[in-house]
C-alpha cells in the first residue's frame, strides 16, 4: 500500500506552512500544539505513539511525549501545520533509512514512521545540544523543521558544521564533536574563548547533512536586552 | 544469512539511497530495496568500513565506490565475517574502534578530571587570594578595625584606674610587645568586671577584666593570657575572620582596595559576636605564638598552662559558671595544656627576667575587698551599679565574653 502523503509546504523559507490533504482513511501524526488548521472531517487524537520506551525517548529528545494523530474519518480533508519557530520546513522520504534529528526539530511524519530519542553520550555533551538526539526510521514521510532556512548538504569526505547549525543528518554518517583543527593549541583555546567558534561537528563518511542559515540563541541574545523589566514581586 | 535491516547508495537510485533488506551468503552481500531493485557486493570486492551516526554500522562498498551496501543490525558483522575474505578487516576494525572508544572514554575522564580540578584550585585559590590580600593590608587597617570596634562595644564594666593595677598590666603588655613579631602599638584597658575574660582587637586594643586578674596566682599566669592575645593581633586573626566572612565578592572588593566595605563588616561581625570568637586553628596559633613570645620576653611560659589548669579544674568541679568566659570559646583545655608543655619543653631553658612587680599587691587592687581599701577604682563604683543591674544587657554580654 502506498503511505505517501499529498503534501504541501508554502511560505518558504522563513514561515513555512505545510499543508497536508489527506485521502479518506489516512493518518498524519504531528507534534501537539503545531496544527494550524484543518477541515471538520478530520479527527484529532492524542496519545502516546509507539509505546512508553518511544515516547520517553521522544521527551529527553526534546519533544513531546504526547503524539497528535490527525484521522481523515468523515472523508478527505485538509491539515495545517506550523510549527513554533520563524523558519523552514523540510519533507524527507524514509525508506528504510534512519534520520538523526536535533532536539524539538520534528513537525509531524506519515504512517511506517516512527521516532525516538537516541542517546549521544558525551558528544551530545560536549555539542552542548542535547545529550539525547531525534531518531526518524521506517518508511514513509517526514517532516522536520529549522530556524531559518534549510540547507541540504551532501557530505562525500569531511565537512564540519558548527553544533548549533545541525538540523538533521542521515545515520550513514560518522559524526564527532571537535574543535576546529590544524591550529595550535593556544590558537585553539583562543579561538573557543575568544572567537565564538567553538565546537563544531565533524561529519565523515557518505550521507545528507541539513543545516539552518540561523541558530536560535544568537536570536535570544540580540531580543534579550528589549524584554521588559519584570515587575517587582511578580 | 540474514535479512538484516539497512540500505544502499547507489547513483541509480532515486536520491541516490534507499533502505533495503540485506542477506550475506558466501558469494557477498546482497540487498534488495523496497521498490524491488537488487543490489550485490561479491565477497572479493567489498571493502569494509565502520561508521555511522552510532559508529556501529558497517559499509560494503565496491573498489570504484559506486555501491556500498550498509547495516548496523545485530548479526550482520558476524555474518560478514564468516566470508573466508573478510573476516580478518572485521575484526581489524572492530579492535580499532574499541582502542578509539577506550580513548574516548579517557578523554572523556581527563576532561572531567580537569574541571574538578579547576573548581577545587578555584576555591582555594579564592581562599587564598583573600589571605594574600590581608597581609597585603596596611597596619592601619587592623587599626582602624581595631577602634571602630570598640567604641561601637559594649564592654561591660567601668575601667580601673589604679594605677597598681594599670601600671603591672602595661608593663606585662609592653615587655611583651617588645618580644612579639609585627609593630603593633597596643592600648591595654583595665575594666572592673567579674568575668574571667581578656581579649584582643584587631590592630593591639587589649581588653582584661579584673577578674582574671584576681584568679591568677602569678604573674607569669596573666602574661600567658596576654601574650595569646598579643598574637591574635600579630597574626591578624581579626582580618582573617572578615575575610572568610566576606565570600567571593568581598574578596575581590578588598583585593580592590575597598575598604569602606570592610570595615561595615567589621562592625556587623562585631555585633555578632564573631569578631573575638576565633577559630580552633587560630586559637592554636596564638597558643604557639604566645609561648614563643613568653619565652623571648624572659617570662615563665608555663604559666599560660597553669592558667589553663586552673580554669580546668574549675570547670570540672562546677557547672561552667558563667564568669569562666575566656575558656568558653577554648575546647580541650587538656589537649591545648599538653600541646604548649610539649612546645615548651622543645624551646628549652629560658633565660628568665622576671618582672618587678608585686603581683599580690595587685590582686589586693582588684579583690574584693579594693573598694573598701579605698582604691583608686572607687570613682567608678557609681557607674558599675547599672551596668551589673542591666539584665537587658545579659545577651550581648554573653557573647561578647567569647572573648
Amino acid at each position: 500500500m502506498d503511505t505517501s502523503l499529498d503534501f504541501e509546504i508554502s511560505h518558504r523559507p522563513d514561515f513555512a506552512l505545510l499543508t497536508i490533504r489527506l485521502a479518506q482513511g489516512q493518518q498524519v501524526f504531528g507534534e501537539p500544539s503545531a496544527m494550524a488548521s484543518m477541515d471538520t472531517t478530520i479527527h484529532l487524537k492524542a496519545g502516546l505513539r509507539g509505546g512508553l520506551r518511544r515516547s520517553l525517548g521522544r521527551a529527553f529528545g526534546g519533544e513531546s511525549l504526547i503524539v497528535n494523530t490527525f484521522s481523515a474519518k468523515g472523508g478527505p480533508g485538509e491539515v495545517t501545520m506550523a510549527p513554533g519557530v520563524a523558519g523552514d520546513v523540510t519533507h524527507y522520504k524514509l525508506h528504510g533509512q534512519r534520520l538523526m534529528l536535533q532536539r524539538g526539530a520534528f513537525v509531524a511524519h506519515g504512517p511506517g514512521v516512527d521516532i525516538t530519542g537516541k542517546w549521544q553520550g558525551a558528544r551530545g555533551f560536549f555539542s552542548g545540544e542535547g545529550l539525547v538526539l531525534l531518531q526518524a526510521s521506517g518508511h514513509g514521510d517526514l517532516f522536520f523543521n529549522s530556524f531559518g532556512a534549510i540547507l541540504e548538504l551532501d557530505v562525500a569526505d569531511g565537512f564540519f558544521v558548527d553544533t548549533g547549525y545541525v538540523v538533521a543528518f542521515e545515520d550513514t554518517l560518522d559524526y564527532r564533536v571537535t574543535v576546529l583543527p590544524g591550529l595550535g593549541v593556544g590558537s585553539k583555546v583562543k579561538s573557543f574563548l575568544f572567537g565564538g567558534e567553538g565546537l563544531v561537528c565533524r561529519f565523515s563518511g557518505q550521507g545528507k547533512v541539513w543545516i539552518q542559515t540561523r541558530t536560535i540563541h544568537p536570536f535570544l541574545s540580540w531580543v534579550h536586552p528589549y524584554r521588559p523589566q519584570g515587575r517587582g514581586g511578580s | 544469512m540474514g535479512p538484516f535491516d539497512g540500505g544502499v547508495f547507489d547513483k541509480r537510485l532515486q536520491g541516490g539511497r534507499a533502505g533495503a533488506q540485506l542477506t550475506v551468503d558466501a558469494h557477498g552481500v546482497h540487498a534488495s530495496t523496497t521498490a524491488g531493485d537488487t543490489f550485490d557486493v561479491p565477497a572479493r570486492d567489498c571493502q569494509l568500513e565502520l561508521g555511522g551516526a552510532s559508529g556501529r554500522m558497517w559499509f560494503c562498498r565496491t573498489p570504484d565506490r559506486q555501491l556500498t551496501i550498509y547495516s548496523e543490525a545485530r548479526g550482520f558483522a558476524e555474518a560478514l565475517a564468516s566470508l573466508p575474505n573478510l573476516s580478518q578487516p572485521v575484526a581489524e576494525l572492530r579492535r580499532h574502534r574499541r582502542a578509539e572508544s577506550r580513548r574516548g572514554v579517557l578523554f572523556l575522564l581527563a576532561a572531567l578530571g580537569m574541571l574538578i580540578a579547576l573548581g577545587i584550585a578555584g576555591y582555594f585559590g579564592l581562599d587564598y587570594a583573600g589571605r594574600a590580600a590581608i597581609e597585603a593590608l596596611p597596619r592601619e587597617a587592623d587599626e582602624r578595625i581595631g577602634r571602630l570596634a570598640i567604641n561601637s562595644m559594649d564592654l561591660g564594666g567601668p575601667t580601673v584606674h589604679d594605677k597598681t593595677v594599670t601600671d603591672a598590666v602595661n608593663a606585662i603588655v609592653a615587655r611583651l610587645a617588645e618580644h612579639a613579631p609585627g609593630d603593633f602599638e597596643y592600648q591595654v584597658r583595665v575594666l572592673d568586671a567579674e568575668t574571667v575574660n581578656a581579649f584582643a582587637l584587631p590592630g593591639g586594643q587589649i581588653v582584661v577584666y579584673t577578674g582574671l586578674i584576681a584568679k591568677a596566682e602569678a604573674l607569669d599566669e596573666v602574661a600567658g593570657v596576654l601574650a595569646h592575645e598579643i598574637a591574635h593581633v600579630t597574626q591578624r586573626h581579626g582580618l582573617q575572620r572578615i575575610a572568610q566572612s566576606l565570600g567571593v565578592a568581598g574578596s575581590l572588593e578588598l583585593l580592590l582596595g575597598d575598604l569602606g566595605g570592610l570595615s561595615a563588616i567589621a562592625v556587623e561581625l562585631m555585633r555578632a559576636g564573631a569578631l573575638t570568637s576565633y577559630g580552633r586553628d587560630q586559637e592554636r596559633e596564638a597558643d604557639e605564638q604566645g609561648v614563643l613570645t613568653m619565652h623571648a620576653s624572659g617570662l615563665d611560659a608555663d604559666g599560660i598552662a597553669r592558667f589553663f589548669q586552673k580554669l580546668q579544674k574549675e570547670q570540672d568541679e562546677m557547672e561552667i559558671p558563667e564568669i569562666f568566659a575566656w575558656m568558653s570559646s577554648h575546647p580541650d583545655l587538656d589537649e591545648r595544656i599538653a600541646n604548649v608543655r610539649a612546645q615548651i619543653d622543645s624551646l628549652g631553658p629560658v633565660a628568665e627576667q622576671p618582672l618587678e612587680i608585686d603581683w599580690d599587691a595587685v590582686r589586693r587592687a582588684v579583690g574584693p575587698d579594693a573598694e573598701a581599701a579605698g582604691s583608686a577604682a572607687e570613682a567608678d563604683a557609681t557607674e558599675k551599679a547599672p551596668e551589673q543591674n542591666a539584665d537587658s544587657k545579659a545577651g550581648s554580654k554573653a557573647k561578647r565574653r567569647k572573648r
